[in-house]
């Protein structure tokens, strides 16, 4: 027997034992019980099984639903001739045939790693600065306002947020956003800042420092979060990951639910490592355009190595502090305060305006 | 074709392979920012059917990725909709009130009309896709018949504090079954409320009891409820499919399964996907006594494939 394809005419599902043949433009079927001669040209034939491991599936023309179904192993040269046809993305597939599962498996591997990688170190943070161009100032200080709602925040009228708003004025750093500072009176050694203009600083950070230059770095750091658009960037930096995630996995409705949860909770989204740098960078040049003394912050990071507590930016609330230093240890602090080091320049100190600050700080203090 | 030919499904879907699909998909479709995802949902189904065999042929899934993307697109409109609702519900906080009454309505609508709307038109497209020896699978139901059970089983589960779920099931999946065609022959259903109530009633308990282990034996009377009540007709009979998964079967496979996960922390899932697939197709038989080498092409199913283009669109993966 030479045949083993079986050929369908389209019509009902009656197998038609058929032995093939292929010249250069055509497939020729030949179904012996009939006697019956069929010309396929090849320009017309598709091929419907193109991830199939065993048969081929070839139909023929649009609107005959002529079928073949045939082993591979059995035409394997006319199996290549048809798959050579096809497109290459096609072609990908098909090669997938070739190779043992060990192999597809750990070249897979690698391929997925890899694009994890470059998605996140490169792809992520492009989409998010690109995003964000298209969200305007107002937007962003409005979710602002929304998010610090959710907040237990002190009266804007007690002292310390006074005191804290009068020596951000003080400081004079510009801002294109309108800025506040809020206060909240408990433990937390923390401060960060939300998009659109809030601050946020926790009684536990203002124990820790002991001099106002330190309050001046902290506050230009914050700033510069807003004013560089941090948080705005890495929300839609997460949002574009959920986005192909879902899409992925095919959840499209998971998405949406994780994004409200993503949203809702933004003071959590810890700024990424270059935000930070970026931070450092930008907050020392405000003090220095103010002529403040810019080892503030450097200090201020050395104070907090020091007090073995973590870095602020990174934040978590009512986990208790020892968990909460195992979870979200700063390893980067070190290389933050070396990269200060290097950056410290002699400048002259506007001493009035020191004066004018450490009057303020002994209120905060007191 | 000899007649001893066994009536049985069978499934030939290896992880390897498999794997292979999943990785180019993935790649390509973080690099099109998920645009590639319609198409590589295609790829993932003409493997899947393409791996499904019966007497000697193997299906054949037709949709593309050009046709998917269009539902793509409406369910990704719908999303961004959300998401830019969500954005104007928080930023414009003085009008709480309109906003958690328009959310509400969101909501309702979600409920209501895209639920129903997106299993219907899922299962019509992917029966209008599916051909086998150049015969092709039709469904001739209309949204509004459906629609209107959906209502009906909805409000008697409302109403009964959910205890009429599986009413609404098998009501759901009867309509849809029932009225899918191959060729000239003909599905039906005669599964009945009280029989999955039955089932979901035992597995919750079991399951709960044998702290899980129940589960197995749970998934396989589901699955063979289904298949079982799944009837089959030509000209002259109408008989019902059978299912040999039993309990140990489906234990074998969910406990290998779990372990592959777990070893290998997930990343064998085109593995264990294509092992549960096998457990689960390899031992369906169809019933003897109907003629699977001589049906018929029904001239009509292309018209019904393609008569309400706007119920193809939404092609969304919905465990149902």
């Amino acid at each position: 027997m030479l045949y083993t394809g079986n050929y369908f005419d389209g019509k009902s599902s009656v197998p038609r034992p058929v032995s093939l043949s292929i010249t250069e433009d055509n497939l020729t079927l030949y179904i012996e019980e009939e006697g019956k001669l069929i010309n396929w040209s090849l320009i017309n034939c598709n091929i419907k099984s193109l991830n199939s491991s065993e048969k081929i599936i070839v139909s023929h023309g649009k609107k005959t639903n002529e079928t073949l179904e045939f082993k591979e192993t059995e035409f394997p040269e006319i199996a290549e001739r048809l798959l050579n046809r096809e497109s290459l993305l096609s072609q990908s597939y098909q090669i997938l045939k070739r190779y043992n599962a060990f192999q597809i498996f750990a070249v897979g591997l690698t391929i997925i790693i890899g694009s994890i990688y470059i998605y996140t170190q490169y792809l992520s943070p492009w989409i998010g600065t690109q995003a964000i161009k298209l969200i305007p100032q107002n937007v962003e200080v409005k979710i602002g306002d929304a998010i610090i709602k959710n907040f237990d925040i002190e009266d804007a009228n007690s002292d310390m947020t006074r005191y804290l708003n009068e020596f951000m004025t003080a400081c004079g750093y510009q801002s294109d956003y309108p800025i506040h500072i809020n206060y909240i009176d408990d433990e937390v050694v923390n401060a960060f800042a939300l998009p659109g203009g809030h601050i946020i600083v926790h009684q536990g950070l203002i124990d820790i420092m002991d001099c106002s230059d330190q309050l001046a770095g902290l506050l230009g750091h914050e700033l510069a979060h807003i004013n560089q658009r941090h948080s705005m960037k890495t929300l839609a930096q997460s949002l574009s990951s959920y986005m192909v995630f879902s899409v992925l996995t095919g959840d499209v409705a998971g998405a949406s639910s994780i994004f409200l949860d993503q949203a809702s909770q933004m003071n959590q989204l810890a700024n990424s490592r270059s935000h930070e740098k970026e931070a450092d960078i930008v907050g020392h040049q405000y003090m220095i355009n103010n002529k403040l003394d810019p080892v503030g912050l450097r200090d201020l990071l050395v104070k907090l190595q020091q007090e073995n507590s973590m870095t602020f930016d990174s934040v978590e609330y009512n986990l208790d502090r020892g968990i909460l230093e195992f979870m979200r240890t700063h390893p980067s602090s070190e290389k933050r305060i070396e990269f200060l080091d290097k950056q410290a320049t002699q400048i002259a100190v506007d001493q009035e305006l020191n004066n004018k600050l450490d009057a303020i700080w002994q209120k905060l203090k007191s | 074709m000899n007649d001893n030919v066994k009536n049985w499904l069978s499934f030939h879907g290896k992880g390897g392979p498999y794997f292979g699909i999943v990785v180019i998909n993935f790649v390509l479709t973080v690099i099109t920012f998920g645009l590639y995802y319609p198409w590589a949902k295609a790829r993932t189904r003409e493997y899947l059917w393409n791996e499904t065999e019966f007497r000697e042929s193997r299906f054949i899934f037709h949709g593309t990725g050009k046709e998917m993307f269009k539902g793509f697109v409406v369910a990704y409109a719908l999303l961004i909709g959300t998401y830019t609702f969500y954005f104007w519900m928080i930023t414009s906080t003085d009008l709480t009130f309109i906003a958690s009454v328009g959310f509400g309505v969101l909501f309702l609508i979600m409920l209501f009309w895209f639920i129903p709307f997106a299993i219907f038109s899922s299962w019509r497209y992917r029966v209008s896709r599916t051909s086998w020896r150049g015969i092709y699978f039709s469904f001739s139901g209309r949204f509004s018949e459906y629609y209107k059970i959906y209502l009906k089983f909805f409000f008697i589960s409302f109403v009964t504090f959910g205890l009429g779920i599986s009413w609404f099931r098998v009501a759901l999946q009867k309509y849809l079954i029932s009225h899918t065609h191959i060729g000239s022959l003909d599905l039906g259903f005669k599964g009945k409320g009280e029989d999955l109530f039955m089932i979901n009633f035992l597995g919750l308990i079991l399951s709960y009891i044998t702290i899980g282990l129940y589960i197995p034996v749970f998934t396989k009377n589901r699955f063979n409820f289904t298949v079982d009540n799944t009837l089959i007709s030509d000209d002259i009979s109408t008989l019902p499919l059978k299912s040999h998964l039993t309990g140990g079967k489906m234990f074998g496979i969910m406990i290998g399964n779990f372990f592959l996960l777990l070893f290998t922390l997930g990343l064998a899932f085109p593995f264990t996907y294509m092992r549960y697939m096998k457990a689960l197709f390899d031992y369906v038989e169809l019933p003897e006594g109907i003629n699977y080498d001589n049906i018929e092409q029904d001239e009509n199913y292309y018209n019904k494939a393609t008569g309400d283009e706007l119920l193809d669109i939404m092609d969304i993966d919905l465990d149902f």
